[in-house]
């Protein structure tokens, strides 16, 4: 063999080594791609199938009027597998004009029907198994496409895909948002869509699922598939329309005073329910929203208000009384070499315990606190006294996050001679403005003390499967004289005391003005302070429905005290409340008339006797009637109405003017007269005099 | 003469097209792999898809610049590449990062890092090219032998010190090199009977074994003789099938008994016609063979546990736990042969896309083509591989200069190596080695070596015209 041979079978031995690897490769692929290939598909398709959890529809939250407050508005997303088995060609190809069709005719649709064609045609060519079809279908929507051709043929033959998913809505938007509650930036869930998950959520279904390219998961059809239970609704005592009073109310103080933020909360007096509960912050941007519970999760010290406390003590052990005199000293006094000062100057000394508390004096009631427990050694009676209010106990509200009240007790280690008169006086405590609320809602109550509370049924389609019923904490928390003679100095509060720029005729208010330093350890001199201003009471206090608190964090402009920034919201709410709710109101007719001369009598239109007669019974007007006949006319006497009986000839035309127009048809009607009619209110001009016989004719009455 | 040949129009253009075709391939199966509905985005430099074309720009940059560098720098600097190389090996023992096992990784900054072994391909094929191709050096003499097969082993066991088998085993490849410019044949045959015996070995037990060794024998015996061998060559093939029912029947010394005697009986036939030499070395080989066979199962035992895994996977799948070694490879058999003929689809893969496969965009990026473009994408990626080998080999034929064929004939070997077994691997034909397909796989140092070594050859046969 020559060299060159020698290389040359060298050469094609590499070569042939080369070639003949390849091709064992490309031999072996196709065995495992084309032999194989059915096998490996079905191993590798069981691959991803799975059961997986199908979240179930949540629950509704409605208000107590049956509004809607957060809703989970079921959407769907349409997908279409354009590979699945049972779609053969020939159903395809019969099927996608019209299917094309269909879909360029729904609303917003994207494409035409030529286009859509084409889509369909591209994603069976592909084997897409997860085409969008289309996105945020409502639920009539949906049953209008699963009726398209192609797709009414279902899952498997037609490669129609529903992906149910829910888009949380609250109607009144920001409307107590907070209370009902979302679910926050970490993922966890605040208000009552927290505190009722396991209610609203319902039970997770299962459903086989199939994975396909990018993750995705698709819903097999599968008779072992385990519905998801839909969750409950559940009802709330929030009356929107409250709430949104309340809102706005707040919304406009807080703006007006540009305060750091607010609460408000408006509560039933005899159930505990609460009605609105508003908290709104202010953000970043400027303007005020549902940015935290406020009302729930914010215990300060509540400064003034709690004076009603100290007061209630004092009356309930009967150490005084609403008319003893007590020297105010001029505002200015000391307690263990610490001296309290008057909110506001004033020169009183010896004036009415009465007096002392309308205008909130700190030495007053320190003075009396201080001077009926500590003198006497029986400081600890004072708190156990506080402790009878349950002030020291959590209202146990429904949601979570409620902060914790504090009393201070008087054999802690904390607790100095300046205790006493400063826990008098609302500072060394500290309370959210709910359980505060809750105290002076017993006042109103009659010292029956609710659990204030926030939903009132569970409800399944709308039949209720639990009903929470308002709560009695305490039977009572003070004598019933100590309670009234109390409610007496709230009502002097508003009438004469701080509060009496939102004094009003119309019904009565009691309650209390409080306006707490919130930074008073810094001792820092006036501009620097930082207020809480609050007014808490109920209304109408004779007969009280609402009790109300309004707590004003950081008032920076016009005014920082109680009685000047939360009192007007106070106000403002009691208002509306009052004016929308009739119960609340007089009868106009409770009071027996009062005797009334001719020309305050009202005019009365002539007509049918019986009606006349009802009507002014109802109005309790005074009349007098000597007629039986079924017409009648009004004349006034001198005091009373004189009813005058008025014939009607069966063929004659009466004068019919000075009538109702359903009088007046009538009569005419049954006279057989055609009758042309214009204008508004009584018969003014008949076109045919009285007295003509009738027989058929047409008369047109003008109305005026 | 005056042609310089370095134009652009003596580039070996369908050797740029063939690689880039591949390099682009390979990034469309990795952004295919690395798709998710969150990021889109093909070039998205967070994601495998986006480094990849990062990697993709900085080879091509290389590329260009080993283009422009004058064709003479690669051989007159061969050895010192190759020794600098080998110089990075060796550093990387001691300051390499370690990387699941082994040390063959450089941490450069926090980000960047490379893996030296991936250039000692290309410096080992230009230090052995130079070595060949200088003078008084012939493959005819023991020393030249020796320190060629020296220049291959010296990378082969830096890396294998590193601890990574899989590029160790590639230089092996070079022996093809050594195989065209005339080593003896006989060592290949040799180290040919010897692979085969290794793999008897460890696929049969014992007893077949001797009686396969003894049949084999009887057939070398049996073609030496001088009367009736078509008779005996039947009688023998009656004797095989005999052995295989026997052995399975439990007649196992039986079996060998009968065997033994059939041997002795040809080497006796041997013997009396006066051939006794070659009956004698048939004797001694079937004597080292037996040795042999069981020896190698004691140097199994002494493997690794996983490299005795794939060792089994291999050879012996049926024995395999399915879900525990055999694993990865039905894995990735699934992916696959799921993709049929026609494939799934670009980025439609599920398999590939929800790492069912190991190792997805580096190792088993094969999956990939074969899952979502079926068996015309893995025929034709086969096909374009192929085309570029042969197209190497065509190259390395025509050049002038021996340093330049030898040169080619080793990238032509490190690339069908690599590609024969990472192919080979994914389904089921070799064993399972860890090393890259080149240009397809994700990861920038062995796309960017691959390049430099790619782009050398066409630098050298452009400059083939001057090299006279």
């Amino acid at each position: 063999m020559d060299i060159k041979n020698e290389i040359l079978w060298r050469i094609y031995l590499v070569l042939l080594i080369i070639i003949i690897s390849a091709i064992a490769i490309f031999v072996k692929t196709a065995k495992i791609q084309i032999a194989e290939g059915d096998y490996w598909k079905a191993k590798a398709d069981s691959l991803y199938l799975e059961y997986r959890p199908v979240n179930a529809a949540r629950g509704n939250i409605f208000a107590s009027n049956g509004s809607l407050l957060a809703t989970s508005l079921p959407t769907f997303e349409i997908r279409m597998d354009l590979k699945t088995e049972f779609l053969t060609n020939e159903i395809f190809n019969e099927n996608v004009d019209t299917l094309a069709k269909s879909l360029a005719n729904l609303k917003d649709s994207p494409f035409t029907p030529g286009g859509y064609k084409d889509l369909l045609n591209e994603a069976r060519k592909n084997g897409e198994r997860y085409l969008l079809i289309k996105k945020d279908v409502t639920y009539p929507e949906l049953k209008k496409i699963a009726q398209f051709p192609l797709f009414e043929l279902g899952r498997f033959k037609g490669g129609f895909i529903e992906i149910r998913k829910q888009v949380r809505k609250r109607p009144f938007g920001q409307l107590a948002r907070r209370t009902i509650g979302y679910v926050n930036s970490e993922g966890k869930m605040v208000g009552l869509e927290g505190a009722f998950n396991d209610v609203l959520a319902g039970e997770q279904g299962k459903q086989l699922m199939q994975k396909v390219s990018g993750g995705k998961w698709i819903p097999v059809e599968d008779i072992t598939a385990i519905e998801p239970k839909s969750g409950q609704d559940i009802k709330t005592t929030i009356d929107p329309n409250i709430q949104d009073i309340a809102e706005n109310a707040l919304k406009r103080g807080l703006t007006y005073h540009n305060a750091r933020h607010g609460s408000a909360i408006i509560m039933e007096v005899s159930t505990g329910k609460i009605k609105a509960i508003a908290n709104l912050g202010k953000t970043k941007a400027g303007d005020y929203k549902e940015i935290y519970n406020y009302a729930i999760g914010e215990s300060t010290e509540p400064g003034s208000t709690f004076k009603t406390a100290a007061m209630l003590a004092l009356l309930e052990d009967g150490y005084i009384d609403v008319n003893d005199t007590i020297d105010l000293q001029m505002g200015r006094m000391s307690f263990s070499e610490e001296e309290m000062v008057d909110a506001s100057y004033h020169a009183l000394e010896k004036t009415s315990i009465q007096k002392a508390f309308e205008i909130s004096s700190n030495v007053g009631i320190a003075q009396l606190v201080v001077d009926n427990y500590q003198m006497r050694k029986r400081s600890a009676r004072f708190i156990k006294r506080l402790k009878d209010f349950n002030l020291h106990q959590p209202t146990g509200i429904e949601i979570s996050g409620e902060g914790a009240p504090f009393i201070k007790e008087f054999d802690s280690k904390s607790w100095s001679g300046i205790s006493l008169p400063w826990i008098s006086i609302g500072y060394e405590s500290k309370l959210t403005p709910l359980q505060m609320l809750t105290f002076y809602n017993a006042i109103a109550n009659k010292g029956r003390l609710m659990k204030p509370y926030l939903v009132s049924d569970v409800e399944e389609f709308g039949v209720g499967t639990q009903h929470f019923r308002p709560t009695v904490v305490k039977r009572t928390i003070a004598s019933e004289r100590a309670i009234e003679k109390m409610t007496k100095l709230l009502i002097g509060v508003v009438e004469r005391g701080t509060a009496k720029s939102i004094h009003t005729h119309a019904y009565k208010i009691a309650g209390k003005t409080g306006t707490t330093i919130l930074n008073y350890k810094a001792n820092l001199p006036k501009g620097y302070r930082k207020y809480q201003a609050s007014f808490v009471g109920f209304f109408p206090a004779d007969k009280p429905k609402y009790s109300c608190i309004v707590v004003v964090n950081t008032p920076r402009e016009n005014g920082f005290y109680g009685g000047s920034v939360s009192a007007p919201i106070f106000r403002e709410i009691a208002d509306k409340c009052f004016a929308m709710d009739v119960d609340m109101h007089q009868a106009i007719n409770k009071d027996k008339p009062k005797a009334m001369i001719a020309q305050h009598l009202p005019k009365v239109k002539k007509g049918a006797q019986k009606d006349i007669e009802t009507s002014l019974a109802y109005l309790k007007l005074p009349f007098e009637n000597d007629s039986e006949l079924d017409w009648a006319v009004v004349s006034n006497a001198k005091d009373t109405l004189q009813i005058t009986g008025r014939k009607m000839n069966s063929n004659i035309i009466p004068d019919i003017r000075g009538m109702g127009l359903k009088d007046a048809l009538h009569i005419l009607g049954n006279l057989g007269l055609n009758i042309k009619v214009s204008g508004f209110g009584q018969v003014a001009t008949q076109s045919i005099l009285p007295g003509t016989k009738a027989k058929g004719q047409t008369i047109k009455l003008t109305l005026n | 003469m005056s042609r310089r040949g370095n134009t652009t129009r003596e580039i070996d253009w369908i050797t740029v097209l063939l690689y880039l075709a591949l390099v682009f391939t390979g990034w469309l199966m990795i952004y295919s792999v690395s798709y998710t509905d969150e990021y889109p985005n093909a070039l998205d430099f967070s994601r495998r898809q986006g480094s990849q074309f990062i990697w993709m720009i900085i080879s091509f940059v290389a590329g260009l610049f080993v283009l422009i560098v004058d064709n003479k720098f690669y051989r007159t600097f061969a050895y010192p590449i190759y020794f600098f190389v080998m110089f990075l090996l060796l550093l990387v023992l001691f300051v390499g990062q370690e990387v699941a096992g082994s040390t063959s990784w450089f941490k450069i900054g926090g980000f960047f890092k490379f893996q030296p072994a991936e250039f000692g391909k290309f410096a080992t094929c230009l230090g052995l090219a130079n070595y060949l191709s200088g003078y008084n050096v012939s493959l005819q003499d023991n020393r030249s032998r020796l320190i060629a097969i020296g220049i291959i082993l010296l990378p082969m066991s830096l890396i294998l010190l590193q601890g990574d088998a899989g590029s160790a085993l590639v230089f092996t490849a070079l022996f093809i090199v050594l195989f065209r410019e005339g080593m003896p044949a006989i060592l290949y045959v040799a180290g040919g009977i010897i692979a085969i015996l290794s793999i008897v070995a460890l696929i049969f037990a014992r007893f077949p074994i001797l009686a396969i060794l003894l049949i084999a024998a009887s057939f070398l015996l049996m073609v030496n003789l001088k009367n009736n061998r078509s008779r005996i060559f039947l009688g023998l093939l009656l004797l095989s099938g005999l052995s295989i029912w026997g052995l399975n029947n439990g007649f196992l010394y039986q079996t060998l008994g009968v065997n033994a005697v059939i041997f002795l009986s040809f080497f006796i036939l041997n013997i009396r016609q006066k051939s006794s030499s070659y009956a004698n070395l048939i004797l001694i080989g079937l004597v080292f063979s037996i040795a042999y066979t069981f020896s190698v199962n004691y140097g199994f035992s002494k493997l690794k546990p996983h490299q005795k895994d794939r060792i089994n996977v291999w050879l012996q799948p049926s024995q395999c736990d399915p879900l525990g070694s055999l694993y990865n490879l039905n894995q990735s058999k699934m992916a696959i042969g799921s993709g049929g003929l026609w494939g799934k689809g670009f980025q439609k893969g599920p398999m590939t896309q929800m790492n069912y496969v190991p190792e997805q965009p580096t190792d088993f990026i094969f999956c990939t083509i074969g899952e979502e473009h079926g068996f015309l994408g893995t025929f034709g990626f086969i096909m374009l591989f192929l085309l570029l080998l042969l197209r190497i080999t065509e190259i390395a034929e025509r050049q002038r200069s021996k340093f330049s064929r030898l040169y080619a004939y080793g990238v032509a070997s490190i690339l069908f190596f690599h590609f024969m077994i990472n192919v080979g691997m994914t389904i089921g034909v070799m064993p399972v080695i860890g090393i890259p397909l080149p240009f397809i796989s994700y990861g920038g140092s062995s796309l960017l070596s691959f390049t430099i070594l790619l782009a050398i050859l066409v630098r050298l046969d452009n400059a083939r015209l001057n090299s006279f």
